[in-house]
């Protein structure tokens, strides 16, 4: 990982068109401004790791699970 | 017609009907095409099958067949990236997950959305807390 110290109102620039600056720091937290493409998909790491797994894992399912899936989905459309 | 070669055997599939995700699903960036394929059990189960890698597939549900409130703005870029003016143009689903003790959960925090006029796809992330990627949606003993 590259490691760079950087103080309040410097920045970083990640390509030619990513800029990330140091906005505050307060109480341990730092808070940063992003500049990006709007087509660049921006997340905090926890949650996007927590996405990518729900996503790996929701491939795992088995053909014989359908049945049983909407056999239970289905009952409880009933019970709305 | 063209032919995919997946984990639940050889499908059939119209080329025209292929659904591109823009940016790919999270974790499966490189996996651009999928196509829905009919559930045998009930219509209202999709399954969404990549064309690049035959060993991945999702299920997917209208999350508001079991949380009728679910709903969340949608962003500007979003939008330019579906080429969707409007909300009501596009389909919301979510991803299920079954886990290895048969319950089953629902991806609030992460729903698919499609713009059936462009077949264009995406996947959004919710950073709202009350949105869980693992909703209860019942399982074996429920």
């Amino acid at each position: 990982m590259l490691v760079l110290t950087r103080k309040v109102g410097e920045g970083v620039r990640i390509g030619d068109d990513i800029l990330i600056r140091i906005l505050e720091e307060k109480d341990g937290r730092i808070r940063i401004g992003i500049e990006a493409p709007r087509e660049q998909r921006i997340y905090r790491d926890e949650i996007y790791t927590r996405i990518q797994k729900e996503n790996v894992e929701a491939t795992q399912w088995k053909p014989d699970d359908l049945r049983r899936l909407s056999k239970s989905l289905f009952r409880k459309d009933q019970k709305e | 017609m063209s032919t995919l070669d997946t984990r639940f055997g050889t499908i059939a599939y119209d080329p025209e009907q292929t659904i591109v995700f823009v940016q790919g699903m999270i974790g499966f960036e490189h996996l651009k095409h999928f196509v829905t394929v009919p559930s045998e059990e009930d219509d209202f189960l999709i399954c969404l099958q990549s064309v690049e890698d035959g060993s991945v597939a999702f299920l997917l549900v209208d999350p508001t067949r079991y949380f009728p409130n679910y709903s969340f703005p949608i962003a500007e870029d979003v939008k330019a990236g579906l080429q969707s003016d409007s909300m009501k143009d596009l389909v919301v689903l979510c991803t299920i997950t079954v886990h290895q003790d048969q319950s089953i959960t629902l991806n609030l925090a992460a729903p698919v959305l499609i713009a059936p006029s462009t077949h264009l796809a995406m996947q959004i992330v919710l950073e709202d807390p009350k949105y869980s990627t693992r909703e209860p949606l019942g399982g074996a003993n429920s």
